[in-house]
């Protein structure tokens, strides 16, 4: 309620109120990475520490020593996001295009049907898509993970879509009646004219990637292809989970390329996630 | 048709292609597929063995199952409409136009960025029962209350006991509702000033304000915000298994208490090699999740306010 | 831009779909054998060293060993997506579902020509590796399970010996465990989910285990039932909150904390390896025993002992059958597999060993463990296609009788319907598989 004026007392409730959240949100951090510094019996201690008496930073090292093959899961896991990026960007703009920049009969139900697929949860589909991959002889190979952004996915799709959907028509008309190449259209026109909204679905993929847990977990199954996610499951999984120092080290340096490159990006990963609530 | 017709025709599906071959590889073929392997006795290391409505007849008598399918749902009608309501309180909160917004904002959404397994791994920390931070932190609480009113509070054992199991997921769920934070703050921001003059003049208050103009307005959001909710929290996978990965415990965690729809379909495939029990486990939770979503869409049709319709 | 993307996009497709290209040759041409083990620590060291003597003691075949966690699930993925490992290290118990899941690759015709005969093995232990007939794997390191106990705190309360019964164990328990003011248990005799790695198997110390072998679950057997009871006994005596929050205190298991080492549990059942970890982790005045872990007074038997292999399998579809199998054989025949229990603390197999395995095994208490292997009371646990399935549900059942979140009677009636169910799914499916499954499996032994 913007233009809502707040008394002094419903003021100093408001900020009371927000820092406590603050300070609930930042906890959880602050505490893994404050555990990431501790040397081992003061991650335990009680009551808690906070600021770790000597800073260690040779947890980060033994913890990327102790995960294995750290830099190799780094990347693997920067080249499938790499892959499934580019795939994702080609194909949901080029579906895209076609569900806004084209008129045809029946385009809008092949839409709905297209967003009504973001029903269907991997679980779900996992096993038929794991024996379609077997058959390809797939499993075990990178493949498994990127090639589906290949071929669009309904989210990235109807984000673009809406993007599309808003660019005048009148750009794109004078250059059919020139005689332009539809697909001239859309790589000289269209794409240029995209760029935040691509870059948007080239972030939400990327942080997907970054994150896919489940589906590298069954269709990734030799060590030297791990992802980071894989990898970090498996060394907790390995050490039973009380060397929590190393375990925070890894968790810390899995996220921190996602902050560095949120901060990096702030405005544009808002709007994009602003754009997905839309109607 | 005429010939402009058919002409923008297949370009219109020569541009969806990719789309077209995603959809029948990853979308329509394992949907029929998991249907056909539900009346199967099918391991993917030999062919298929038709049994008829076995898997099914042995589902309706499979306690597991039910465990699995109530821990989602409970786990679901918690923690979504939970995070929805704090999601849009605290967007609220940041809509007074308060200072330092953006700093609140980045601060609430950051820890929606955080991967599952990593918060698997943090949230196991944190909820560990003898020295985690959660733990710490209500422990005072609980002694003063004990002291005080002479209760016998103790603090949860969160990841050991089955009655806290699921609780201590939530929790671990609140703190990714950034991303519904940021997208009702988005609505917030829409809703026009002119409607909040004309209720300032109509003598409205804090609340009535609340009531009749920004509830209505971000009405398609919650409903937006559920909807992604539930579909997320029924996959609900990654988080559990790795916060009950190790503590030497079945992956059902305690008592069962977190084995969920994802964790069963998953054990049962991938773990006993019984991909026919889990098409048709799958196919079931999928029904679930499609009436769950028309429900949720039909009930709401009446109730939420689309601007400008 | 666009133009450079999508350049850059078609190239690296086109440069990864090549990756697959099988990689099975060293540089001097040698055939590469993939070895997956979760092996991990010392015990990774020692198959480690027995690669690099294998792979220098000839020059055909170069044995690559790789690391994987959850080998039970890995191997398996692997195996049905057609992209096995040569050849994967794993615990007895996943035979029979590998097998009958048709993931692995008989090996009768390949032992029997490199003249491997049951009779060179401990019985205990070879049984393991065999099920519906025909066999799976070559065990390979093992141990059987024995009661480790802390002297100090045995002698604390005026006891200088193990105990000779379960019964007796209890009643040691009983003086052992300490509670604090607020009534939770500082100390604890004996837990039997610490570690809990045998939960389903605690009826065989009542004289009976959980399958008969055939086609009955046992669970509402008496074995089962006084189990059922003596676990139940423990909330009685101690309540179900405190064992929870005793439980939650426990360390990690290979740490200083493991509650064995830092005195917060006297007796626990654990295998022939425990003693690395002693050696590693426990305090330097740490002073404890291994004994038979006795069965219950009323049972036909002393004692009990689980018997645990790890075992060399080759997957089905293994690129590299014979080579595998070579470097198996020279495990058996050269001293590989002597090398490699050493490493591991454990036994070997084998029925024979040199006698310098007797004086180089660090384990104070190797022969008790070697006596029990061969003494008839050690028994692998149950050769059953649904392991995973009756681990799981065991697993669950044990425990929610041990904290009385059922009754006795209701936990077993509740497995013993669920598990007989899944015994007859599997026997049902077996018998319209059987005959395929068999001719498939000769065929495959007469091609070695």
């Amino acid at each position: 309620m913007p233009t809502h004026k707040l008394s002094l007392l419903g003021k100093i409730l408001l900020y009371t109120l927000l820092a406590l959240f603050a300070i609930q949100f930042a906890a959880p951090f602050a505490w893994m990475v404050s555990t990431a510094f501790k040397p081992l019996e003061e991650t335990m201690a009680l009551p808690p520490v906070w600021i770790p008496s000597e800073w260690k930073w040779e947890n980060f090292t033994e913890a990327i020593a102790s995960m294995g093959k750290f830099w190799r899961y780094a990347g693997n896991t920067l080249f499938v996001a790499f892959m499934s990026v580019i795939g994702s960007v080609l194909s949901s703009a080029l579906a895209a295009y076609g569900f806004s920049r084209i008129e045809w009969r029946g385009r809008d139900k092949v839409f709905y049907l297209c967003i009504a697929t973001m029903m269907i949860p991997f679980p779900v589909i996992m096993v038929p898509t794991y024996a379609l991959f077997r058959e390809l002889d797939w499993i075990g190979t990178f493949k498994t993970l990127y090639v589906p952004f290949f071929l669009g996915n309904a989210f990235n799709i109807f984000l673009l879509r809406q993007f599309f959907l808003g660019i005048p028509k009148s750009i794109t008309e004078a250059a059919r009646i020139d005689g332009c190449s539809e697909l001239r259209i859309f790589f000289q026109l269209i794409l240029p004219l995209s760029k935040s909204a691509l870059l948007v679905i080239a972030l939400f993929t990327f942080m997907h990637s970054w994150n896919d847990f489940f589906a590298p977990f069954i269709f990734i199954n030799d060590q030297e292809n791990y992802t980071l996610a894989l990898g970090l499951q498996a060394f907790q999984s390995r050490q039973g989970g009380t060397e929590w120092h190393y375990l925070m080290a890894a968790s810390t340096l899995i996220i921190m390329p996602l902050i560095v490159l949120f901060f990096f990006t702030q405005k544009t990963f808002i709007q994009g996630i602003t754009a997905t609530g839309g109607k | 048709m005429t010939r402009t017709e058919k002409i923008n025709t297949t370009k219109g599906l020569l541009f969806i292609s990719p789309w077209i071959l995603g959809f029948l590889a990853f979308a329509l073929y394992p949907l029929i597929a998991t249907l056909y392997f539900s009346f199967m006795d099918y391991s993917v290391l030999a062919p298929p063995v038709p049994i008829g409505t076995e898997n099914y007849a042995e589902l309706a008598t499979d306690t597991n199952f039910m465990k699995a399918v109530f821990n989602t749902v409970f786990f679901a009608a918690i923690s979504v409409p939970l995070n929805t309501a704090l999601a849009c309180f605290l967007a609220i909160l940041l809509n007074f136009n308060v200072v330092g917004k953006s700093f609140f904002r980045t601060a609430f959404f950051l820890p929606s960025l955080v991967p599952m397994v990593c918060l698997g791994v943090i949230w196991r920390w944190l909820l560990n029962g003898e020295v985690g931070l959660i733990n710490q932190v209500i422990g005072p609480f609980a002694d003063f209350a004990n002291a005080v009113l002479g209760t016998s509070f103790s603090t949860p054992a969160w990841l050991e006991d089955p009655s806290f199991t699921k609780l201590g997921l939530v929790v671990a769920s609140v703190w990714g509702l950034g991303h519904a934070m940021v997208i009702f703050l988005a609505g917030l921001q829409e809703a026009p000033v002119e409607l909040y003059e004309a209720a300032q003049l109509d003598g409205a208050g804090f609340w009535s304000k609340l009531r009749h103009v920004t509830i209505p307005m971000v009405s398609p959001y919650i409903l937006f915000n559920m909807i992604m909710g539930f579909i997320a929290a029924f996959q609900v996978f990654a988080v559990p298994f790795v916060m009950m990965d190790g503590v030497n415990e079945p992956p059902g965690g305690p008592g069962g208490s977190m084995l969920f729809a994802a964790t069963y379909i998953y054990l049962k495939a991938f773990q006993d090699w019984e991909m026919g029990y889990a098409c048709a486990m799958a196919l079931i939770f999928f029904i679930l999740i499609v009436t769950l979503t028309l429900t949720l869409m039909k009930i709401s049709e009446r109730r939420v306010h689309y601007a400008g319709k | 831009m666009v133009h450079k993307i999508l350049t850059i996009a078609i190239a690296a497709t086109l440069l990864t779909s090549c990756s697959r290209i099988q990689n099975d040759r060293t540089e001097d041409g040698r055939t590469i054998v993939t070895l997956w083990t979760s092996w991990a620590g010392t015990e990774r060291e020692g198959i480690d060293s027995v690669v690099a003597d294998f792979n220098a003691s000839q020059g055909a075949i170069y044995v690559r060993s790789l690391n994987i966690t959850d080998p039970q699930t890995k191997i398996m993925l692997a195996t049905a997506g057609g992209n096995p490992p040569d050849i994967a290290i794993m615990n007895n118990q996943f035979i029979a579902p590998y097998a009958e899941n048709n993931a692995l690759t008989p090996l009768d015709g390949l032992c029997q020509s490199a003249g491997i005969t049951a009779d060179q093995f401990v019985p205990t232990f070879w049984e393991t590796a065999n099920y519906r007939g025909r066999t799976w794997a070559i065990p390979l390191t093992c141990s059987v399970t024995t009661l480790h106990y802390n002297k100090k705190i045995f002698r604390e309360v005026g006891y200088d010996r193990p105990p000779k019964t379960l019964e007796e164990l209890e009643r040691i328990n009983d003086l052992i465990t300490q509670k604090r003011e607020d009534g939770s248990i500082a100390r604890i005799g004996h837990f039997p989910l610490e570690p809990g790695w045998w939960r389903p198997e605690w009826s065989n110390w009542f004289g009976m285990g959980s399958y008969d072998g055939e086609n009955r679950m046992l669970y509402q057997e008496e074995g089962w039932q006084k189990a059922a009871q003596w676990l139940a006994s423990y909330n009685q005596r101690f309540g179900k909150d405190e064992l929870i929050k005793l439980r939650s205190g426990f360390g990690r298991f290979s740490s200083p904390q493991n509650p064995l080492f830092d005195g917060k549990v006297a007796m626990v059942l654990q295998g022939i390896w425990m003693n690395r970890f002693i050696e590693t982790f426990a305090p330097d005045d740490f002073e404890y025993g291994c004994a038979p872990f006795p069965a219950s007074q009323n049972a036909e038997i002393p004692y009990f002992a689980i018997a645990d292999c790890d075992e060399a399998v080759i997957p089905k579809g293994a690129d590299h059958v014979e080579e595998a199998f070579t470097f198996l054989r020279y495990l058996l025949e050269q001293g590989g597999l002597e090398k490699l229990a050493l490493a591991h603390g454990k036994l070997t197999s084998l029925k024979n060993v040199s006698p310098d395995f007797y004086d180089d095994h660090d384990h104070p208490y190797l022969q008790v463990h070697i006596d029990i292997a061969n003494s008839g009371y050690a028994k692998a646990r149950p050769q059953i296609a649904q392991y995973q399935n009756y681990f799981t549900d065991t697993n669950e059942a044990a425990n929610s009788i041990l904290y009385g979140l059922v009754t006795p009677e209701e936990g077993l009636a509740q497995i013993q319907s669920r598990q007989q169910k899944a015994l007859d799914k599997k026997q049902l499916r077996w018998s319209r598989v059987e005959e395929n499954y068999q001719e498939l499996w000769q065929e495959q032994i007469d091609a070695h």
